[in-house]
């Protein structure tokens, strides 16, 4: 299930752009989108998920059209949205809240809604406290029953946006590898800041910045462009200087190692100074520096 | 605005289990109801003797719709608070957005909050009321007082509280909610307690919302001199019907202009 977007701009009251004519397309699979916050990631997924309606320009999933009524109400049918800022009613049990949700969906078999909230919490592991009421429920149980909400009408595209965030090491991990279970044949997009979920789940991906994206395409080419820009930096005396942004600062022993992010080798001493190679931390950081929205890099 | 019946009958139950659910509901009627009894359940007025004497001296029909209309007076007062934050509550739990993510249209979800959260905050009225029919129909060792008790509390209840209720659940869409349920209980006790008054009133008109038109003059209470209301107002069957159909007809207007800002809202943002 493609999803085309063409020119996609939105500004909001107060005249603040915050999606600035937009063009990407988005295949089937795991997608990834990056970007700072501010970027305009939660606005395009808002957009795309028919909760906000764009000042201009266009979107289609798969052969919807995301500029009519009836091509939104139809994409909502195939899509599953998990939000940043997921809500809930904390009076409804997980199971009751599933199901309505499922009413919502256009679920109207009963016997059938009911199975597949069954299902859907025991894939999320939430059998045993599905009677429970939400509001006794912790931060990963809530993005659980969150994903599994969003996972109700089997639908073709998924959204999640900030999915982990807020989440301990192990529920993200069980978070990134269910995600990728469900890409296939599904488009799931998968909207963070957090680049390592990126990285352990994506192929391709997004990045955005000011409201426009400054490189789509394969992370191996986003970490190719990256390429002898990294160094670590090993010293007993300060940060190297100049144009430099440190990725992480390390103590061994008396010396302190700094992987750094720039143009040309740092200055130190020949066995201060070896160059690394880049990761999608190192090469994000790379790309984000300087770099304008209208200098935007596509690579097959 | 579009209606999808599966997905309004779905919500509608939700909602009524949620608000059902809330101690505050039971809590707010009990004690009402019991502060009621206490200030009102005295002297010549006391309910038994009042209640009595009225089924001896008059219909059945005409003394359950003396206890229907005196329900209707008081108990209002706190549902229109109860459902005053119905609306907001999707707001400040953050569900509105997902929901929005949804093909269940606006108009279905918002009337089926509507019909579940309003018969829930109605069932401790309707236990109230209930009570008070059992006792009538034991006096008047009639059981026929219980399907007339139906038909006088939709023919004068009803219209008014679907009226309340969708005023409660619209306004505070524009309003906030605290100032809302002081407006409210403000608004009841002028418009609707306080009958002696000699400035304008709409307690008096059609659109009187504890069935005072309707009371009079479908059901002929003004004619009875043994009811306790000393209302100067009269009304025939023509005006009481006339009231019913323009509470309904202003509470679907009510709702779809409130669905209809709601959609603005939401496409201007």
């Amino acid at each position: 299930m493609r999803v085309a977007i063409e020119r996609l701009t939105k500004v909001y009251r107060g005249q603040v752009r915050a999606l600035q004519g937009i063009d990407l397309t988005i295949p089937s699979g795991m997608y990834g989108l990056l970007g700072p916050n501010g970027a305009g990631k939660t606005t395009l997924m808002r957009i795309l998920a028919g909760i906000l309606r764009p000042t201009s320009g266009a979107f289609h999933v798969g052969a919807l059209d995301g500029a009519t009524e009836r091509g939104r109400t139809a994409i909502k049918r195939i899509l599953g949205y998990l939000p940043q800022d997921l809500g809930m009613y904390p009076d409804l049990s997980a199971r009751e809240f599933l199901d309505y949700i499922g009413i919502l969906k256009g679920m109207d078999d009963r016997k059938l809604r009911q199975r597949q909230v069954e299902e859907l919490l025991q894939t999320v592991a939430l059998t045993e406290v599905a009677s429970r009421k939400l509001k006794g429920f912790s931060g990963g149980m809530k993005r659980r029953v969150g994903i599994a909400q969003a996972l109700l009408n089997d639908p073709q595209l998924l959204i999640v946006d900030e999915p982990t965030a807020g989440l301990d090491p192990e529920e993200r991990i069980r978070f990134r590898n269910l995600l990728a279970d469900l890409a296939g044949e599904r488009t799931v997009i998968l909207s963070t800041h957090i680049v390592e979920d990126i990285a352990q789940t994506c192929e391709r991906l997004a990045v955005m910045n000011h409201g426009g994206v400054v490189y789509f395409g394969g992370i191996a080419g986003l970490i190719d462009q990256a390429q002898g820009k990294v160094w670590t930096v090993t010293t007993v005396g300060p940060k190297p200087a100049g144009d430099y942004t440190v990725i992480a600062t390390m103590r061994q022993g008396a010396a302190t190692q700094y992987r750094v992010v720039g143009d040309g080798r740092p200055p130190g001493a020949q066995g201060e100074v070896a160059p690394v190679a880049p990761g999608l931390e190192e090469a994000y950081i790379w790309l984000m520096r300087d770099r304008r929205a209208e200098d935007a890099v596509a690579l097959a | 605005m579009i209606l999808s019946l599966a997905e309004l009958v779905g919500a509608a139950r939700y909602e009524f289990r949620m608000q059902v659910r809330r101690p505050t509901v039971w809590i707010v009627f009990a004690a009402f109801t019991g502060l009621l009894v206490l200030l009102l359940n005295q002297g010549q007025s006391a309910l038994g003797p009042y209640y009595t004497h009225l089924v001896a001296h008059t219909t059945l029909l005409k003394a359950l719709a003396d206890w229907t209309f005196n329900v209707n007076t008081f108990l209002p007062i706190c549902l229109g608070p109860l459902l005053a934050d119905r609306l907001p509550r999707d707001h400040r739990t953050r569900v509105d957005e997902l929901f929005t993510s949804m093909p269940a249209p606006l108009g279905t979800r918002l009337v089926g909050k509507y019909l579940g959260a309003l018969l829930a905050t109605l069932l401790p009225m309707l236990i109230i009321y209930a009570v008070g029919v059992g006792y009538i129909a034991f006096l008047a060792r009639n059981p026929l007082a219980i399907p007339l008790a139906v038909v006088t509390f939709a023919a004068i209840a009803l219209p008014g509280m679907l009226f309340v209720g969708a005023f409660s659940i619209a306004c505070t869409a524009i309003l906030w909610t605290p100032l809302y349920q002081f407006l409210f209980i403000g608004y009841w006790y002028w418009n609707t307690l306080w009958f002696h008054a000699d400035i304008f009133n709409l307690s008096r008109t059609l659109l009187s919302p504890i069935g005072l038109i309707i009371v009079m003059g479908v059901f002929g209470l003004n004619e009875s001199s043994d009811s306790q209301h000393v209302i100067h107002i009269s009304a025939t069957p023509l005006q009481g019907v006339a009231s019913m159909v323009t509470l309904l007809a202003i509470t679907a207007l009510v709702l779809f202009a409130l669905e209809r800002y709601l959609h603005w809202r939401q496409v201007s943002q």
